[in-house]
């Protein structure tokens, strides 16, 4: 048994089917010897080393540009799949800030040294080599971030791909090695970026992956608590270094203050909708729970109501994708047991799902854009709820209050707080770690001409 | 027309008579009598079928417009707490997760009894015959309520003239004594008289079906016997026997002809309903019952062919309010009118339990909960 290699295929028909498919596994070239792939991985990625980060950087805007043009094939394929999210990412504003602020506040570390003092020292961050990505399945868009990343850092990078839209990334890198651009002065050849990436695929349980494993520097695994447990068991190198993006859960609080006005609703309402449908719910991001403090001047049973209009008016604007039988057989239960134990709020087909109760505690997440709203009297209430494997708390009240639960909320296990309407971004620090900086070493040299100690 | 006593119009009528031409006006009326009950009888029954927005003042056009209730909620102490007097409780078995109690009331049982009854007998025969039961004899444990595998069971025994149980008590699933067994299907296929065999699914398979065959000692049966079994295909799909396996196995062993074993489909939830597959071949659903698959994005009906979840209605429950369910299970509708064994039904296939989807992606953290 061995991976299967995953082409970079521009052709493949998307718009009906991205899923590895049995009849694409069965047409793909078995890789009987892995380290001959990785040698040419690290010949394309060689090319890489003279272009400077910034125009690496002017490379992937350029290229974002391209795929959100309407008329680009990318847009049409992957419009639905999360697309938007990644072309944000892409732009160069966030990936400059991305990595100045996981590179020690300069991104210029990547091209060389940069002075520590004026005694000589000198840093800079190297690749760490091969970076093998293990990826889920049902938040594609995720599994491209962690290879645009990689890439950014001038690291070769083995996908290993779900058989879940497996199809996307090679389709997406299909596209990268078609696109030669001038960014920022340089020329950047997209096969040089590309062709430093193999796709590939086996079943859970190949010998493969610890072939894999043993040869990777840094072994990034995302997805659910199986998954990422998986990866881990795998024998590894004693050098090597893992990133695990593993099961996270993620929910909302509102202060009373926050809902003083009629606008305010409205526009927290629209962005909490927003984050709970990217991604169909399934991002460690995602909210499931809203707690809404009472006593302000709209109880949360109102703004339930309030989020079941977004939620329709977002639906509109994102189309749901289909879900499985069991998904909508868990939804129609939840929903059944919240008309005889709270309220429900709901669109006709299993689109999207509001439930409200006055039960303690966080939701456990359903997915596909149900979100339970709870009232609280107080923000401190939730901090008990809160513990390690929560990720977002998305947050509307004062600033100063925010400032002090957003503070004591992580030391109590949360990783991340931002508005409400932004939980959705993916950002940095991510699951308490700045991912690029994890993908680099950090090297220093001290200058002979220096002062001596 | 009034609707009382529709119900009791249609449970008189043979189940798949071909002829039956007002078969869905009078299956209509009996269920619109049925939501009639439990809407004045069941509040939180009441709540669901508003939420859904219905009321007993405009009666939807169509069944397929009914509301349903999940099968899980039955598990819901506000859904199932009867009025009336209670003759049985009954206990699912809870392998969806948790188990739902039911309490049958005697208007109940009798209609369940009467269902079940002319079903069983459209495909075993209505000559009682010896019957030999892979299982327990189906008795409460004490007072508590009667599992719903010892109910189905039950089921079984009016076509019996004698029985024997032929199952290691206190064994779950049941476990059978083998040359127990060879002796008794031994005795059995030296007479002449049909005699039926009877078992759960996976208990049939595992206890008799493969051990037969595994000791070199199948047996043949008189002709005209009948091998019947009842549940879920989920432990024996993971063990991956299917049913063609299963039906070829099963002929091989017993002896008899791939139509002589009778695949019996029903839930707790609408206990009395049982559909019958013959060799494999698709159900079909009796008079009393129809069935609805549902899409899972729209919840609408799907087109006849098109996979989804299964509702089933049915006016037969009285004391609580399982007249139209939604299952676990998936299925699909493969055809209409009378099959070529003169059954007049819905023909659907059941594909078994909706498989559990497993988060793979970073959202699946579970969450200590306070319910």
């Amino acid at each position: 048994m061995a991976f299967v290699r995953i082409e970079h295929d521009v052709r493949l028909d998307l718009a009906h089917d991205c899923d590895l498919g049995d009849t694409v596994l069965a047409r793909a070239p078995a890789i009987d010897d892995l380290g001959r792939e990785l040698g040419a991985l690290r010949e394309h990625r060689r090319r890489l080393d003279a272009v400077p980060i910034d125009a690496l950087v002017a490379y992937m805007d350029a290229l974002s540009a391209q795929w959100a043009e309407p008329t680009s094939p990318v847009a049409a394929a992957f419009g639905r799949k999360g697309l938007a999210f990644l072309l944000g990412y892409m732009r160069r504003e966030r990936l400059t800030r991305t990595l100045d602020v996981s590179l020690r506040g300069d991104r210029h570390h990547l091209d060389g040294w940069r002075p520590v003092d004026d005694a000589g020292a000198h840093v800079a961050a190297q690749p760490r080599g091969l970076v093998a990505h293990w990826l889920a399945g049902n938040v594609p868009m995720l599994g491209v971030l962690s290879w645009l990343q990689a890439t950014l850092a001038r690291n070769v990078s083995v996908l290993k791909l779900p058989r879940e839209n497996g199809r996307i990334l090679p389709a997406l890198l299909a596209h990268v090695a078609r696109t030669d651009l001038v960014a920022n002065g340089v020329t950047v050849e997209g096969r040089w970026i590309a062709g430093a990436a193999l796709c590939v695929h086996a079943e859970h349980d190949d010998p493969a992956h610890a072939e894999l494993s043993l040869a990777a520097d840094l072994r990034v695994a995302w997805g659910g608590r199986d998954a990422v447990e998986a990866v881990r068991a795998l024998p590894r190198r004693a050098d090597a270094h893992d990133l695990v993006f593993g099961p996270k859960y993620s929910f909302a609080v509102i202060g009373r203050e926050a809902l003083a006005s009629p606008t305010a609703v409205e526009r927290l309402a629209r962005g909490l909708a927003l984050d709970a449908s990217a991604h169909e719910q399934h991002g460690c991001n995602a909210p499931h729970t809203a707690f809404v403090e009472t006593g302000g001047p709209v109880t949360p049973l109102d703004f339930a109501r309030a989020l079941a209009d977004a939620m329709a008016q977002v639906l509109v604007r994102h189309p749901k994708a289909p879900i499985t039988a069991d998904e909508a057989r868990r939804i129609v239960e939840l929903r059944a047991e919240h008309v005889l134990d709270g309220r429900v709020f709901r669109s006709a087909g299993t689109e999207w799902t509001v439930l409200y109760t006055d039960e303690a505690g966080c939701a456990p997440p359903c997915f596909n854009r149900v979100v339970s709203v709870r009232p609280v009297a107080s923000a401190d209430h939730v901090l008990p709820w809160i513990e390690r494997g929560h990720q977002t708390m998305g947050l509307a009240m004062g600033a100063e209050r925010a400032r002090d639960l957003a503070l004591r909320a992580t030391r109590a296990g949360i990783e991340r707080v931002v508005p409400i309407g932004r939980m959705s971004e993916y950002d940095v620090p991510w699951d308490g770690v700045f991912p690029i900086d994890r993908m680099v070493r950090w090297v220093g040299w001290t200058s002979a001409d220096g002062p001596p100690p | 027309m009034s609707d009382a006593g529709a119900i009791e119009t249609l449970l008189a009528r043979s189940p798949f008579a071909p002829d039956d031409r007002d078969r869905d006006t009078l299956f209509a009326r009996a269920m619109r009598e049925a939501f009639a009950h439990h809407l004045a009888t069941n509040s939180a029954f009441r709540a669901l079928c508003e939420d859904a927005g219905l009321s007993s003042d405009a009666w939807p056009d169509s069944v397929a417009d009914y509301p349903y209730v999940p099968a899980a909620l039955f598990k819901h102490p506000r859904l199932t707490r009867g009025a009336a007097p209670t003759a049985l409780r009954l206990r699912s078995s809870g392998t969806g997760g948790a188990a739902s109690e039911i309490a049958v009331c005697p208007v109940t049982a009798r209609r369940q009894a009467k269902a079940s009854a002319k079903v069983i007998a459209a495909y075993l025969g209505a000559t009682r015959r010896p019957f030999l039961v892979l299982d327990t004899p189906p008795v409460p444990q004490g007072d508590g309520p009667l599992a719903a595998r010892s109910a189905a069971t039950r089921g079984f025994l009016p076509f019996a003239s004698t029985v024997e149980y032929l199952a290691v008590p206190g064994t779950d699933p049941p476990a059978v004594d083998l040359p127990k067994l060879q002796d008794a299907l031994e005795r059995c296929a030296r007479g002449d008289e049909p005699v039926g065999v009877y078992g759960p699914t996976y208990a049939l398979y595992r206890a008799a079906i493969a051990p037969l065959l595994a000791a070199g000692t199948p047996v043949r049966l008189p002709a005209g016997s009948k091998v019947a079994h009842l549940g879920g295909w989920k432990r024996l799909g993971d063990e991956r026997v299917d049913r063609a396996t299963f039906v070829r196995d099963a002929a091989l062993a017993f002896g008899v002809t791939s139509d002589d074993i009778v695949d019996f489909y029903g839930f707790t939830e609408q206990m009395g309903l049982v559909y019958g597959s013959t060799g494999g071949g698709p159900r079909v659903t009796p008079c009393y019952a129809e069935l609805i698959v549902r899409d899972p994005d729209t919840l609408l009906p799907v087109p006849d062919g098109a996979t989804g979840l299964v509702q089933i209605l049915t006016p037969v429950p009285h004391s609580y309010p399982g007249i139209s369910v939604l299952t676990d299970d998936v299925g699909r509708v493969v055809g209409r009118g009378v099959d070529a064994q003169g059954r007049r039904g819905t023909w659907f296939e059941i594909d078994g339990r909706a498989p559990r989807a497993e988060p793979r992606g970073c959202g699946d953290a579970p969450v200590r909960t306070e319910r």
